[in-house]
Formats: C-alpha cells, sequence, structure tokens
C-alpha cells in the first residue's frame, strides 16, 4: 500500500513532467509561432554547429532541456529506490521488474551526466509513464475491492482506469514507442560520426548504449503487453461477450 | 526556451569576441573565441537560456546530484510516512487516498526549485504527527494491522459518526483505559466508560 503511494506520486509526477515537454511545449510553441525546443521538426543536417533556431538531431541528441533534467533526476531518484524497496517485498522482487530498475536508472544517470538524449529522454523517461499513472488506481482495487466498498462511483472509477490504461500502454508504450525509436536512431546515426565527437569527445558511446536501451526496454515493454496485459484484456472482453447474451436473454 | 549554440574550447587568441543577440521571442546566439572569462561569460549566457551543446568542463558537485539525494530521501520519508499511516490506521475509504495524493501534489508541484525540501518539509511533520500520536496514546506499534486477521476482537473502532477510521488499541493502554479499574484490554471490543 505505502510502495502504491510512492509509486503514485512520482509516477504523478513523471508523466506530468512528460506530457508538459513533449506534447504542451511543442503545442505552445506551434500556436506562437516559435521553435522553443528540438521537438517534431525532422531535419536531417549533421554539421557540427546547428543552428541555434532550428531543430537538428544535433540539437536534439546533445542540447541541455532543463525540464529533462528534472525528469531524468524524477526517474534516476525513483527508480533507485524503487530497486531497493523491491528487493524487500516478494511480490515485487522479479527480475524482470529489477532488470527494468536498473536500466532505466543507469540509462537516466548517463542522460544527465553526460547532457545527452535529453529530448528522447522526455517521451521515454516521461510519456511512458502517463500509463503507469491509471495503473495505480487499478492496483487499488486490490486493496479496495469494488465488491466491498459497494460504491458504484468507485467500481467506475476503476473500471474507467482500467480502460484508460490500456489505451495509454498502448500508445505511448507500443504505439509511441516504436514511432519515436525510428527519429532517435535516425538522430543518432547521423550525429554518431561528427557532432558528437565534437561536443562530447570520448563520450560517444553512450549514444550506442542508449539505443541498445531503447531496444531493451522497449522489448520489456512488448513483453509485459504480451505476458500480461493482452491476455487480460481477452479475457475481460470474453467474459463481457459471454455476459450480454445472459443479459439480453 | 531557447537554443543556444556554443563552440568554445577553440581558445587560442587573447582577444575576446562575444555577440549576444536577444529576440522577444528568447532566442539566443553566442559566439565566443577567446579568453576564458568572455566564454565563462557565453557559457553562462547559454546556460540562462536553457540550452547548451557543449559539456562543462572540469568537475564539481552538479546541481541534478542535489536534486538527486533530494529526492531519494524524499521517497523513502513519503514511504515509510505511507507505511506508518497504513499500519496503524485503517484507511477505510479508498478517497482518502485523493487526500494524501492532493496534499503530495500541492507541495510536489508548488515550487519546483526547492520542491524536495518542500515535501521534506511536510512529510516529516506528518511523521512527526504520527509519532507524537504514539507517544500521547503509547499504542503498541509492533502490531501487524492493515486489512487482515489482527483488525477482530482487539480492536477499538472509535466511535465517529462516519466511522472513517480505526486506531489500533492492542494491548488497551490508551488514555481512556490506563487507570487502574479499566476492564483488561482483551475483553474490550468497543469503548468503555471507567469511573473516576
Amino acid at each position: 500500500m505505502a510502495f502504491q503511494f510512492t509509486s503514485a506520486v512520482m509516477q504523478l509526477y513523471m508523466g506530468s513532467w512528460g506530457a508538459y515537454g513533449w506534447h504542451y511545449l511543442p503545442w505552445i510553441a506551434k500556436r506562437s509561432g516559435v521553435s522553443p525546443s528540438p521537438s517534431s521538426s525532422s531535419s536531417s543536417s549533421s554539421s557540427p554547429s546547428p543552428s541555434p533556431s532550428s531543430s537538428t538531431p544535433a540539437t536534439r541528441t546533445l542540447c541541455r532541456l532543463v525540464h529533462a533534467e528534472y525528469l531524468c533526476v524524477g526517474i534516476l531518484a525513483f527508480q533507485t529506490w524503487d530497486f531497493v524497496a523491491s528487493c524487500t517485498m516478494p511480490e515485487h522482487y522479479v527480475t524482470e521488474f529489477l532488470v527494468h530498475h536498473v536500466l532505466s536508472a543507469i540509462t537516466a544517470y548517463m542522460a544527465l551526466e553526460y547532457r545527452m538524449v535529453h529530448h528522447y529522454a522526455i517521451f521515454f523517461g516521461g510519456c511512458s509513464e502517463i500509463s503507469s499513472i491509471f495503473l495505480v488506481w487499478v492496483n487499488m482495487d486490490q486493496y479496495f475491492p469494488a465488491s466491498n466498498i459497494g460504491s458504484s462511483v468507485w467500481t467506475t472509477f476503476i473500471m474507467m482506469n482500467q480502460g484508460i490504461f490500456v489505451i495509454a500502454f498502448i500508445a505511448y508504450r507500443i504505439v509511441g514507442w516504436i514511432a519515436v525509436s525510428i527519429p532517435l536512431w535516425k538522430d543518432v546515426m547521423s550525429v554518431l560520426p561528427q557532432p558528437a565527437k565534437h561536443y562530447r569527445p570520448g563520450k560517444v558511446w553512450f549514444l550506442r548504449v542508449f539505443l541498445f536501451m531503447d531496444v531493451a526496454l522497449g522489448a520489456l515493454q512488448v513483453y509485459w503487453f504480451m505476458t500480461g496485459l493482452l491476455p487480460k484484456v481477452i479475457e475481460v472482453v470474453a467474459t463481457a461477450t459471454r455476459e450480454q447474451p445472459q443479459m439480453t436473454s | 526556451m531557447c537554443l543556444t549554440t556554443s563552440p568554445s574550447s577553440e581558445t587560442s587568441t587573447s582577444t575576446s569576441t562575444s555577440t549576444s543577440t536577444s529576440t522577444s521571442t528568447s532566442t539566443s546566439t553566442s559566439t565566443s573565441t577567446s579568453s576564458s572569462s568572455a566564454t565563462k561569460k557565453d557559457n553562462i549566457s547559454a546556460n540562462r537560456n536553457n540550452m547548451i551543446l557543449t559539456l562543462p568542463e572540469g568537475g564539481g558537485f552538479r546541481p541534478w546530484r542535489f536534486h538527486f539525494l533530494g529526492g531519494f530521501a524524499f521517497l523513502w520519508v513519503w514511504y515509510f510516512t505511507m507505511y506508518t499511516i497504513s499500519k496503524y490506521i485503517v484507511v477505510r475509504s479508498p478517497w482518502m487516498i485523493f487526500f494524501f495524493l492532493f496534499v503530495s501534489s500541492v507541495f510536489f508541484f508548488s515550487n519546483s526549485h526547492i520542491v524536495w525540501m518542500n515535501s521534506l518539509s511536510i512529510f516529516t511533520y506528518l511523521s512527526s504527527l504520527i509519532h507524537c500520536h504514539r507517544m500521547i496514546c503509547n499504542l503498541d506499534l509492533s502490531s501487524s494491522f492493515f486489512f487482515n486477521e489482527h483488525r477482530t476482537a482487539r480492536t477499538r473502532t472509535v466511535p465517529t459518526s462516519s466511522e472513517s477510521y480505526t486506531i489500533s488499541a492492542r494491548r488497551g493502554i490508551s488514555p481512556w483505559n490506563r487507570r487502574p479499574n479499566s476492564v483488561a484490554a482483551s475483553d474490550r471490543t468497543h469503548r468503555v466508560t471507567v469511573p473516576i
């Protein structure tokens, strides 16, 4: 319970920062007609001195973003805490969870230390946590079962969160993950030969590590979807379709 | 938010040129070709503009490490506070969670610069309250008391109108029944009045 509470606060924080940095800031920029952050644009220049007013692979992979820094600090603190706390709880002491915490924490630490991929950290660290906000409420059903509470509002609330969680998981952790990984790979491949070596001498290896983390953590999301979420959704749909004819008859 | 390009590190000449143009849309360009003071000035300018391509030279304690330590400490304080609350005060209504989240969120997002300090202070305060409560009521805090079998005969339900919470009194030594003539703890399942 305390674990869920603590996770809820951090996921709310990271999800909000992710949505703010990935969706809200570009939207504001689009409305005001300026280019505030190296997002959304897909120019493929690999000049060592990128234009300050345009979004280039170099700015997207090597520029410092303050709100991404705050987000990465949150990820590092949360994943480190989560790893230690999970080791003390049998239900969370699962290899894939622990691997996820370690990989995420290492990636966040390197992004902070070497100031790289801040733009993409907003999506992978922030937006991917949006679905977890709803998962926390879904898990609350374990502690406050809707049948025991007897409140139709609570039951509706839990069901609503279940639906939003599934949609958000697919949107951000499956479809969005792949959609953002493609420009990430393009950007990293284009900056690896020159701009990265110029601005981060001796630390270019982190970009390759980040690509590996992207694939590893992305594969973990697909694994969780295929083994955990999809069977549950199929079960719920099957139950609903079985009950529907009974209700109509 | 704006972009800044700072092609530094080629610093061989002694003359310095520092050009900075700032428009209403907060776009700034700084070019540095020289002395360390000019480079430093440009870097400060670039940092103010949030985006910089070059990595700062040298070591030193970077601000994010401070925030990390604060955040890590906050998580443990918050975790143990919640643990204490969930262990000794049974939360019967799930809507109470919204209250906890609301309070924490308000302090969390109130000031991004000192967010960790704010959070730490409020949750430390909350922990202190719970410990004071323990001292005053002298409750036995070694009992496991959250939605389990212990919440049966050894529970004293506080008779509030909504019956929204329950406090553990496993050994029956709360202020109501610490007096010599009080009924034995194991026999008590509800509030008793003790004559003075």
